[in-house]
């Protein structure tokens, strides 16, 4: 059986069952090149249920609002279920009302990898053994996988989730095919001032369309600091400085939560290496105080706690 | 716009001769606050560089205060609490030790030079310890020079 | 005005004389985005099949300062903008971008006063535009107004026959832009070739009529809404990258005794939007903010303008994280359903 048809499956199960009241998946996006989130509340509807290389989105974005009507399943690939571990410890769901249909799939296309192809003329875009498959007028092309895949897909050891009710794909532990933080480390061989260089020609792009935040599972507050108009920390102006305040904050609002599940730097319209810094932030949060966002249900919250010993300014 | 404008004035009129850093600090109110009045009262010395700013407990230190500090052109920030045990409200420190250590990284990655920030315990009776962290810190920030703003242009 | 060719390799030399005269903005590739820019802040690249961001931004800044103010005691000082004044060119602008200029003069001049800052602007701004050979697979202009062969808003307009631009002329600036030194009659088979381009080009894009007449028979109640609003996330990507929104929020920047009042973009999508003081949300949720862009573009302009307010370059559709596609919740609510009395003012 595909992964796609034990996912229909499953979900027929769960909604027939009454266990949930919607799945979230993905369905067919308005073009092949594309999925889009559906909501699926009827057995009958789990059969637009589809998984392929362009299931981008990390629907766990969903959550906080959609248990509000009831228990959830949600398809969640190994990243992002870790921004699920992060809500369930953050009090913002709660574990039983969420059903963790957790997926590890080989790898989602990053959007780029489609340059050269006429997107009007792609019919169909699958997962190949050695890569994707982009099928179009002229046959398939197989585009191998370090070009096909998204970063973090290329990083991803698939290792075993914190919490998942139903486990699809291949969850045998894999070597990563790249290294998660060269970008980091390459990006820390500027001098301070070429750094800041650096980001003021980023944040001098950004428009304050808010996507990034919006795109963000742990971005979930339901008044965000930069919407408040009493107080006013980060100006609605988008002058670099304005927006390295907006960017800073939400750095060290997501600090710990954030997953690497790179959705605010994929929604950013802008291009702005958002997950740089969000990478940075969870090397920090090892490095200082040795967890690991979402890797386990028993680490409290980074913020929400501390420890007697925690490294410290001056250390006696 | 004019948060730009100002900020660029700030910046020229650092580049003038004779420039002083402009320091801010962030007290608790029950230890770096005393020990700040303390080396006042025992008539230390140390350099005037400092605006204080009082705030009920280290843990009331958002980093956005920091933030903001750098954003609108200090050229170095201090935050200074009770030693950790010794926080009036029990552990608003070790809530800020984490964040603020967790910060002070962050900002380095972001391009602000380590100099710019310190983080410290300043006990009431330590008067001597506080001359010497605005010592240090103003000497340090005097080291990386005037600060052009958070983002270089 | 008889049409005319430039070679390919005469546009740098044409641009720079140009640009001795004035600003020249062109399309710059800057970190993977498409922008204009002004010449020489990048590489120019023609060969986009949509800018990331459309020309709103070089007319309507996303912060733009209407007046400052300083004080000391009771006495208060003002000091208003001053008025833009210097003459521009934008070159390689897309014929959907150069006709949703079209809708925004009619927006910014409904009511009197116009907009000033703006018109200042739009007055000193000349517009080259460069059809396009490849429209993206989320282009629809053939169904909101065809601008590939009936141009608006250009003064001049360019199109890529292979080693050189066919270029005509619309307005008098275009034609004075047309004399310059680099350009020449151009002849049969250039002509020929502009045909054979446009052809193709055309027949990338769907080839549905117009949309004017379906569009003010929308279903308010139509069950797409709530469908779109359970997956749409309340970003601003949509309408931030539409050359034709063009709403704004206006906030101030103090800093002790002096400051600022400057207006930014704002939109439709943003929950804060409509929040009223006292705390009533006229819409409440993104069902009826989903709602409300889609028949701003395609119902209330037609009412309010007599035009669409899209004008089908696709950003939206191609930008939009959760790939909610105008085109297809167009093409839905147009679909013959079964009749509804729908309330329809807002
Ligand atoms: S900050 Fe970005 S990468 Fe991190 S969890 Fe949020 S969306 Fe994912
Ligand atoms: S998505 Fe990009 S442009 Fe939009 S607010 Fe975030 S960083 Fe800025
Ligand atoms: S339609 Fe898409 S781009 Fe627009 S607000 Fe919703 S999620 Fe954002
Ligand atoms: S609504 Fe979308 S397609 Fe229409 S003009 Fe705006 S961005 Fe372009
Ligand atoms: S669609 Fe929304 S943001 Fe765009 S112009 Fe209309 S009301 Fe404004
Ligand atoms: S009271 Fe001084 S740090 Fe908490």
């Amino acid at each position: 059986m595909s992964m796609e048809q034990e996912l229909r499956e499953k979900a027929k199960e769960l909604l027939s069952s009454g266990k949930v009241k919607v799945v979230i998946g993905y369905g067919e996006g308005s073009i092949p090149i594309k999925s889009t989130p559906i909501f699926v509340k009827t057995p009958e509807q789990a059969d637009c249920l589809v998984l392929n290389p362009t299931c981008t989105n990390n629907l766990t974005v969903y959550l906080p609002q959609a248990v509000k009507s009831g228990p959830v399943a949600v398809v969640a690939k190994p990243c992002e279920v870790k921004n699920i571990v992060e809500l369930v410890k953050e009090n913002q769901i709660k574990r039983e009302d969420v059903t963790v249909i957790a997926v590890s799939t080989p790898g989602i296309l990053n959007d780029a990898a489609l340059a050269e192809f006429d997107l009007l003329d792609v019919k169909k875009i699958s997962w190949k053994a050695d890569g994707v498959a982009v099928t179009t007028s002229q046959g398939d092309t197989v585009i191998p996988r370090d070009a096909a895949f998204q970063k973090k897909c290329l990083s991803c050891t698939a290792a075993q989730p914190a919490i998942a009710d139903i486990k699809i794909g291949d969850w045998a532990e894999r070597a990563p095919l790249q290294d998660k933080f060269a970008d980091v480390e390459e990006y820390e061989k500027l001098s301070a001032e070429e750094k800041r260089a650096f980001w003021a020609g980023q944040f001098s792009k950004c428009i304050r369309c808010y996507a990034c935040r919006q795109a963000c599972p742990g971005c979930y507050c339901n008044e965000c600091f930069v919407d408040k108009n009493g107080q006013i920390w980060a100006s609605k102006d988008t002058g670099a400085e304005s927006n390295w305040f907006f960017h800073m904050t939400r750095m060290m609002h997501t600090a710990g939560r954030c997953t690497g599940c790179g959705e605010c730097e994929r929604a950013c319209p802008m291009g702005i290496p958002l997950s740089l810094m969000g990478k940075k932030m969870s090397l920090l949060v090892k490095e200082l105080f040795g967890t690991q966002p979402g890797e386990s249900m028993e680490d409290a919250p980074v913020f929400g706690c501390y420890q007697t010993n925690d490294p410290d300014p001056c250390p006696e | 716009m004019t948060e730009q404008e100002e900020r660029t004035e700030q910046v020229e009129t650092k580049e003038n001769a004779g420039w002083e850093p402009k320091l801010i600090g962030f007290l608790c109110n029950w230890c770096s606050y005393a020990g700040a009045d303390l080396a006042g009262s025992s008539r230390l010395k140390y350099p005037p560089n400092m605006r204080v700013v009082r705030v009920p407990c280290s843990g009331r230190v958002n980093p956005q205060f920091v933030m903001k500090a750098f954003e609108r052109g200090f050229d170095g920030v201090l935050v200074a609490g009770c030693h950790p045990g010794d926080c009036h409200y029990s552990k608003g420190n070790y809530y800020t030790r984490r964040r603020l250590m967790l910060f002070k990284e962050f900002l380095e990655f972001m391009g602000i030079e380590p100099e710019r920030f310190k983080f410290d315990w300043v006990s009431a009776a330590e008067g001597q310890k506080f001359a010497e962290v605005v010592g240090e810190l103003t000497e340090s920030v005097k080291r990386a020079g005037p600060f052009e703003g958070v983002c270089k242009r | 005005m008889e049409a005319k060719v430039i070679a390919k390799q005469d546009i740098s030399a044409w641009l720079s004389s140009l640009a001795e005269k004035m600003e020249v903005l062109a399309p710059v590739e800057d970190g993977g985005v498409i922008r204009y820019r002004p010449l020489g802040e990048g590489e120019m690249n023609l060969n986009f099949s949509g800018p990331a961001k459309s020309l709103r931004d070089h007319f309507t800044p996303e912060t733009e300062t209407l007046f400052r103010y300083k004080y000391e005691g009771l006495k208060a000082e003002l000091e208003e903008s001053p008025a833009e004044e210097h003459d521009r060119l934008i070159f390689g602008v897309r014929a959907c971008d150069a006709a949703a200029l079209k809708y925004v003069d009619a927006v910014y001049s409904m009511v009197e006063p116009r907009d000033e800052p703006y018109f200042a602007r739009r007055e000193r701004t000349t517009i080259v535009g460069l059809f396009c050979n490849n429209p993206a697979w989320s282009c629809f202009c053939t169904e909101v107004g065809n601008f590939l062969t009936n141009p608006q808003e250009m003064d001049a307009g360019l199109t890529d026959i292979g080693d050189k631009y066919y270029a005509e002329a619309y307005t008098a600036k275009g034609e004075e832009l047309l004399s310059a030194a680099q350009f020449e009659p151009a002849g049969a088979e250039d002509a020929a070739a502009v045909e054979k381009v446009k052809q193709k080009a055309l027949s990338r894009l769907p080839a549905k009529g117009a949309h004017e007449e379906a569009c003010l028979s929308y279903n308010w109640d139509s069950p797409i809404f709530p469908e779109l609003a359970e997956k749409c996330l309340g970003c601003g990507v949509c309408a931030y990258s539409c050359p034709t929104c063009h709403c704004f929020d206006i906030q101030e920047c103090a800093q002790g005794k002096k400051g600022s009042r400057f207006r930014c973009w704002d939109t439709c999508q943003f929950e804060k939007f409509t929040l009223m003081g006292h705390g009533h949300n006229p819409r409440p949720s993104k069902k009826e903010r989903t709602r409300q862009r889609v028949f701003h573009k395609f119902k209330y302009s037609i009412e309010r303008y007599k035009m669409l307010g899209c004008v089908g370059c696709g950003r939206c559709i191609s930008a939009c994280p959760v790939n909610i596609d105008i085109h297809a919740v167009v093409a839905e609510l147009e679909k013959p359903a079964p009749a509804s009395e729908g309330v329809n003012n807002e």
